[in-house]
């Protein structure tokens, strides 16, 4: 009986992975779905705390990100970063984020906290 | 002092376990400092964030100290199998997917039983190759070869693909390279579906990872030492190692420390006068020569302790080397998987 319970419960992991991978062509998540560095972001991060500009380790506290680097989720993910942070710090609401990024080396594009991406 | 203690478990699941859990010690996020972005606010409400990070560390450590002595692997594995799903889930910037195929394999092997063999540590392998070759398949960046393009030419800067690149059509290199990648990932998950297919889909995985971190010049963490670990599920113990080796200096030396390198005291050494060949009795199927010294490296735990140690260590910019010796060394074990 023990050892049944084993199998179902290893049977049910293996199969909610599936389920994410197969959900994952429906969504941008690519967390859990055995995506590993199948994007390639470059980003430049610059944020405007109390009118100074954030250097890389404060950025690195807030967001595990520095100015300028390379990012292996997709772009969503690394939005919502932001946006978590902010949700969780709303002081920080009034900080002005400037996030260039660019998906596999094609053109660059520009997100605002107002949720709108803008093709550069 | 070097003989393992006998456990309940074949060869090659004691030797993952064992393996396995050295990983996470080769992880910053095991001294992260705080809980970051975390998945569940449930976290944000924490007063003494930094003990927790530290409780976590200490869950890892004892884990790793239970399971590599086989005190307690099961409850070991539990350990680091905890500290790494809550140091997951308490920090977005911390996911990483070798955290999560190590997270993988540890609740695997916790609910390991011996009369279902590797089949379940097979699908997590056959999952694995399943996703990344599904997630690049329907990726347009990766249909094009604009993501490899990109990666090796610009982000990688890797010299022999731009030189050939250029004479040739268009982004032809990059989408050869990106749909050979497809290829080989879901074949390996097909591959891996028939115990026949078994060794060319782990020969084939093993060059993949290699060439991987020789372009790249990095490890990816520890996700090659987690791929290559799982691998070892499919290498069935002979039951007889029988190993006839013609007296010398290097062979009165390997009698002599014979338990560190076959811990598990598998092969059992037996010196012969010094102009006979050497022969390997493997559950009395016989081998000379060079496939006989090939074999006795294929059963050797410390072999795998010194790839695994090796694919972890800090490469200070020359990462290339690691993968270019794992190259070596599977082109080098090729007869061998070609044998049985």
């Amino acid at each position: 009986m023990i050892s049944n319970w084993k199998v179902l419960l290893c049977s049910i992991y293996l199969l909610a992975q599936v389920v994410l991978i197969v959900s994952a062509r429906f969504s941008s998540n690519r967390y859990f779905v055995w995506a590993p560095h199948d994007i390639q972001i470059e980003y430049i991060l610059d944020v405007n705390s109390e009118q100074k500009t954030l250097n890389d380790k404060e950025l690195t506290e807030r967001y595990g990100l520095g100015t300028h680097g390379w990012f292996d989720l997709p772009p969503d993910h690394l939005i919502q970063f932001i946006t978590e942070y902010e949700r969780l710090y709303p002081a920080a609401k009034g900080d002005q984020i400037s996030l260039k990024y660019r998906v596999n080396g094609k053109d660059w594009k520009f997100w605002s906290r107002s949720g709108t991406k803008i093709n550069l | 002092m070097f003989t393992i203690k006998k456990n309940q478990y074949p060869v090659n699941i004691d030797l993952i376990f064992r393996l396995i859990v050295i990983l996470p010690l080769f992880q910053p996020y095991l001294f992260r400092t705080t809980l970051q972005l975390t998945f569940f606010d449930f976290f944000n409400t924490i007063h003494h964030p930094q003990l927790v990070v530290w409780t976590l560390a200490g869950m890892i450590i004892i884990g790793v100290l239970l399971t590599f002595f086989s005190i307690a692997p099961r409850l070991g594995c539990a350990f680091i199998a905890f500290g790494l799903f809550i140091t997951m889930v308490s920090c977005r910037p911390c996911y990483s997917d070798s955290r999560f195929y190590i997270f993988s394999l540890l609740l695997l092997l916790i609910l390991y039983q011996k009369k279902y063999g590797i089949q379940l540590l097979r699908l997590q392998v056959i999952v694995l190759y399943f996703g990344s070759g599904i997630n690049k398949l329907f990726d347009i960046d990766w249909q094009t070869g604009q993501y490899i393009h990109h990666w090796l030419g610009y982000k990688l800067n890797f010299l022999m693909y731009t030189e050939l690149s250029k004479r040739l059509p268009n982004l032809i290199l990059a989408q050869f390279i990106s749909w050979m990648v497809i290829g080989i990932e879901l074949g390996m998950a097909l591959l891996l579906t028939k115990k026949a297919y078994f060794r060319l889909a782990i020969w084939l995985g093993i060059v993949l990872h290699s060439i991987s971190v020789v372009i790249a010049n990095h490890a990816f963490g520890s996700f090659v030492a987690a791929v290559l670990i799982s691998y070892i599920a499919f290498l069935e113990w002979p039951r007889h190692m029988f190993l006839y080796a013609p007296e010398s200096k290097i062979t009165r030396l390997l009698v002599k420390h014979h338990k560190i390198i076959d811990p598990y005291q598998k092969i059992h050494m037996i010196l012969t006068p010094s102009n006979t060949n050497i022969i390997l009795d493997l559950d009395h199927k016989k081998y000379t020569g060079i496939s006989a010294i090939q074999q006795v490296i294929l059963y050797c735990p410390i072999f795998y302790f010194l790839i695994i140690l090796f694919a972890l260590v800090p490469g200070f910019g020359y990462d290339w080397i690691k993968g270019a010796v794992l190259i070596l060394i599977s082109f080098l074990m090729l007869p061998v998987f070609r044998t049985k």
